[in-house]
């Protein structure tokens, strides 16, 4: 039985129950209203978002749901992308963020792991200044917390 | 400007971090470092450190822990460092340069009380569960001084304490850590630490930089009246757990059993432990004897900590069977490097199937030696070279194949030498309990292997024979020595005294013998009639016989055909029952006289120094050791490697001689041997007969010219030449302070004492040791 969700721009996409059952959030949502065709509207998301989540879920349709304590890795690593999510995440940074707000929205775990660890994967390796420049983020430090920072890491730079 | 990830988001991508990138997002903005120091409470070193450094190349070893440091003892000071400052920048941590209260005072004391209450809370919890648990470290409220450590609180320290390391500042720590390897890398003594308020950060106390950065999540500390240093803060935030700082070994002996660990990473290891929160820190360095029971209990111990340190587990035990070290494995995945060289458990394994014939390799290796068959042992190492690269290499075949999962499932059987499965192989071969799951017999089977592919010949060539006791090395060296014996009968073809066939001299030598090997006649007798000497017993100087099995063995000797092919004096194994030694006549005078070949090694030696040198090396022996112990003086820290000879110096050679070794080190001169005399001869049997009795003065050539007189050359083929060369082979290979740190020492002690001085220089020049690391005992 198919599925209509409404993105915030008022698109609708038709999908099966099965795939939009990845999110929990509309799993939830139809299991409170049961057997009914009224469209889900998703007011935080687009429809260029939600198209691209769509196609996560719909690739991912048949991986067994992950239950919280086998997810629940205390280690992580950010090295064991699949090869198909690898390139369905080579997006601008801006669609990388939406997909990541939205899997969280949508509360779809393995998309929003796969979110993080590609985010994680950009930042590795690169200092202060170069990941502020990656993501436009303003460095709100005084000069003198600056200084203390520096201060902080001289010695982890030494070799 | 683009989205915003939210708190939780950021937090989540924050975890999939390795620490060395929190250097730098703590540094982009507030909220970064907010998020970072407040919610990353694991630290994935995992990509900070290479694995190999300690082996740990599966998930599973880490899943119950929060995190496992992993440092390389080579690399400590950086990555250590790093370590520390990730530990500080995630808000676990922080440096004081504040001091604790006078020991002796109300607080000192209160604080001694108090640990020791949570000692004795450890220790009932620890003898309720030995599993891991989550638990069974939790701190208790306890007060923890912070001082500077002098003799007292040393002594303090070591009876009851508990506490966290925290240096004073951050450069302190590598200072300290500079400091001690520089000054003395072998000294294990605390000099100079601070402690840590447990279950909190005192915010008066620290004045490190990081203080205000830990303002918004330090929680509010009710300081105690009696000491301004301690708090008592939530344990959620900061629960810096003392923990022991006991050495493994005093662990060992003392069966405390907290934690141990190298007094030269005191520093980190405390700020290691305040990350966990745990406080438990393992450092399985130098555990050389130490009952597999006991490194059990440490394992179970740190095991169920939530925090374990694994510092360079590569130990030594070298008492503990392959039963114990399997058991010991499977017990314990944080274990996944092993050394076990010249252990019984290393013997055991290498005997077994999967390790196709090694072991068999290593006992025709101490044949060639005593043979002092130089080809056959260069081909035979690399033999062992291919075999173990092989080895390796199917390794990694049967790793990649189970990863990959084109297998059948591991539970089927295979043929137990099947090539291709050397880890399921041996997992078949070794002995483990019932309950041992298939995965742990996989693993201990893999670091087992791992660990002989690793140390690769040098492992071989480390480990003592388990019939005789002696190294390869040991076997060369006694070889030499024995050739030195005969070096009197190396005296040029125009002397007429029979010393050449030193059946003459019989009872000379049977005086030495008896005073040489032992107080047993039937030994001595058996010296002198058989013309070598082999024991059967763990030690070189044995009182019984060798067996009629091992003399066949050594005749005929390869030497034989060497002496007799290059006219070389040679010094044989008697097939007859004659008296004494037999030395091939074969060669003629000419070959004696021949000059000096470019051997470099003959260059070195000296026989003039012979006389001085023999006595020496006699009254070394029948001095200094006791049956049972090795010939060459050992490493003293190798526990139970014998008593740690320590050989006096022999009396009898009072003249500023330094050992036979230095002696035969000299540059020998170009004399013809042909100068030599029936009277030098004499002169040498009275030496050597002199120097049987301690209370005889040996009669050194005291004159340069007379030694002059006296210098012999020996030929390549020379017994002596030919087990220096082998061994100079053997000790290249050896010393290799990558595979076997420790062995360094023990490479430059045999060095050393067969005379190879120049050795020393190898070892520095391609062994990578320093003048520091090397330490030559001073047993000569």
């Amino acid at each position: 039985m198919p599925v209509i969700l409404v993105s915030s721009d008022n698109q609708d996409f038709k999908v099966d129950k099965e795939v939009a059952e990845r999110s929990i959030l509309i799993k939830n949502m139809l299991e409170d209203v049961g057997e009914s065709d009224s469209p889900i509207p998703l007011p935080n998301v687009t429809a260029a978002v939600l198209t691209k989540v769509i196609e996560y879920c719909e690739h991912h349709r048949n991986d067994p749901v992950q239950v919280p304590e086998e997810t629940d890795d205390p280690r992580k690593r950010s090295n064991d992308i699949e090869e198909w999510d690898m390139k369905f995440m080579q997006v601008d940074q801006e669609m990388l963020f939406e997909i990541i707000l939205a899997a969280n929205y949508l509360d779809i775990k393995p998309l929003l792991d796969v979110g993080c660890k590609t985010v994680a994967n950009i930042i590795k390796g690169k200092t202060p200044e170069e990941i502020r420049k990656a993501f436009n983020i303003v460095n709100d430090f005084t000069p003198e917390e600056e200084a203390q920072i520096k201060k902080e890491n001289e010695w982890a730079e030494d070799r | 400007m683009g989205p915003q990830l939210p708190y939780e988001v950021l937090a989540l991508i924050f975890h999939y971090l390795p620490a060395s990138d929190m250097f730098s997002i703590l540094a982009v903005n507030r909220l970064w470092r907010q998020i970072s120091l407040m919610e990353t409470k694991q630290i994935d070193l995992s990509e900070c450190f290479p694995m190999d450094c300690l082996g740990l190349g599966d998930d599973d070893v880490y899943s119950d822990f929060d995190f496992v440091l992993v440092i390389k003892d080579r690399y400590m000071r950086d990555r250590d460092l790093r370590v520390v400052t990730a530990g500080i920048l995630a808000g676990k941590m922080a440096f004081t340069e504040a001091v604790g209260p006078a020991i002796g005072s109300e607080a000192y004391l209160e604080a001694q009380k108090a640990i020791a209450q949570r000692r004795a809370q450890q220790q009932q919890q620890q003898v309720g569960e030995t599993t891991m648990a989550n638990t069974l470290t939790k701190p208790t409220s306890t007060k923890v001084l912070r001082a500077t450590i002098n003799e007292e609180l040393r002594g303090f320290s070591r009876s009851v304490a508990t506490y966290v390391l925290i240096p004073q500042t951050r450069n302190t720590l590598r200072k300290k850590i500079l400091e001690r390897l520089e000054y003395n890398l072998e000294q294990k003594e605390i000099q100079e630490y601070s402690w840590m308020v447990e279950n909190g950060i005192d915010p008066f106390a620290f004045q490190s930089s990081t203080t205000a950065s830990l303002t918004h999540w330090r929680t509010t500390s009710s300081c105690s009246s009696s000491h301004a240093s301690t708090s008592t803060a939530s344990a959620k935030q900061y629960p810096l757990v003392p923990m022991t700082h006991y050495r493994f070994q005093d662990c060992c002996f003392a069966k405390d059993w907290g934690s141990a660990m190298d007094i030269n990473k005191l520093p980190m290891i405390g700020l290691a432990a305040a990350i966990s929160g745990q406080g438990l820190v393992v450092d399985l360095e130098g555990s050389y004897g130490a009952p597999s029971k006991s490194i059990k209990q440490m394992m179970a111990f740190c095991f169920g900590a939530h925090c374990v340190i694994s510092l360079d587990l590569n130990f030594r035990h070298t008492h503990m069977e392959l039963e114990h070290v399997a058991e010991l494995l499977s017990e314990n995945p944080l274990l996944y490097n092993i050394d076990i060289v010249d252990s019984p458990a290393y013997h055991d394994l290498i005997r077994l199937p999967a390790l196709r014939g090694l072991g068999e390799m290593m006992e025709r290796m101490q044949k060639l030696c005593l043979d002092l068959d130089e080809q056959e042992l260069e081909a035979t190492l690399q033999q062992a070279r291919v075999l173990l690269k092989a080895l390796d290499r199917d390794i990694d075949l049967e790793e990649a194949e189970r990863a990959n999962k084109k297998t059948p499932p591991i539970s089927e059987r295979r043929p137990l030498d099947d090539p291709r499965w050397p880890v399921e192989s041996l997992s078949q071969q070794l002995k483990f309990a019932e309950d041992t799951s298939i995965v742990a017999k996989i693993r201990t089977a893999k670091v087992l292997l791992k660990g002989v592919v690793y140390h690769g010949v040098s492992g071989l060539i480390n480990t003592r024979d388990r019939q005789s006791g002696q190294t390869l090395l040991h076997t060369l060296a006694w070889r030499r020595s024995y050739s030195v014996l005969a070096a009197p009968a190396t005296q040029p073809a125009n002397s007429t005294t029979p010393t050449a066939d030193l059946a003459t001299p019989t009872a000379t030598l049977e005086q030495q013998s008896s005073s040489l090997f032992s107080s047993s006649p039937s030994s001595s007798s058996l010296f002198a009639s058989k013309g070598y000497f082999w024991n059967q017993g763990p030690g070189l100087f044995s009182s019984s016989a060798p067996s009629s099995s091992t003399l066949s063995e050594m005749t005929p000797s390869p030497l034989m055909s060497g002496s007799e092919s290059s006219g070389g004096a040679a010094l044989t194994d008697s097939t007859t029952e004659s008296v004494s030694f037999e030395l091939s006549m074969s060669a003629p005078a000419s070959a004696q006289s021949t000059p000096l070949l470019a051997s470099g090694l003959s260059s070195l030696i000296n026989i003039s120094a012979l006389p001085a040198a023999f006595s020496s090396a006699l009254s070394f022996r029948r001095r200094s050791l006791p049956v049972s112990t090795l010939w060459i003086p050992e490493d003293s820290e190798d526990i139970g490697v014998g008593e740690g000879t320590q050989p006096e110096p022999d009396s009898d050679c009072d003249e500023g001689k330094d050992d036979s070794g230095v002696e035969m080190s000299r540059v020998s001169r170009s004399s013809s041997p042909d100068n030599g005399s029936d009277q030098e001869n004499d002169s040498d049997n009275e030496t050597a007969t002199s120097s049987n009795t301690s209370s005889t003065p040996v009669v050194i050539a005291a004159s340069v010219e007379a030694q002059a007189k006296r210098e012999w050359v020996i030929p390549e083929q020379h017994p002596v030449a030919i087990s220096l060369r082998m061994a100079r082979k053997l000790l290249q290979l050896k010393a290799n302070p990558n595979v076997y740190n420790k062995d360094g020492r023990s490479a430059v002690v045999c060095a050393s004492y067969m005379g190879f001085l120049p050795m020393e220089s190898l070892l520095i020049e391609q062994g990578g040791y320093s003048k520091e690391l090397i330490r030559i005992r001073e047993t000569m």
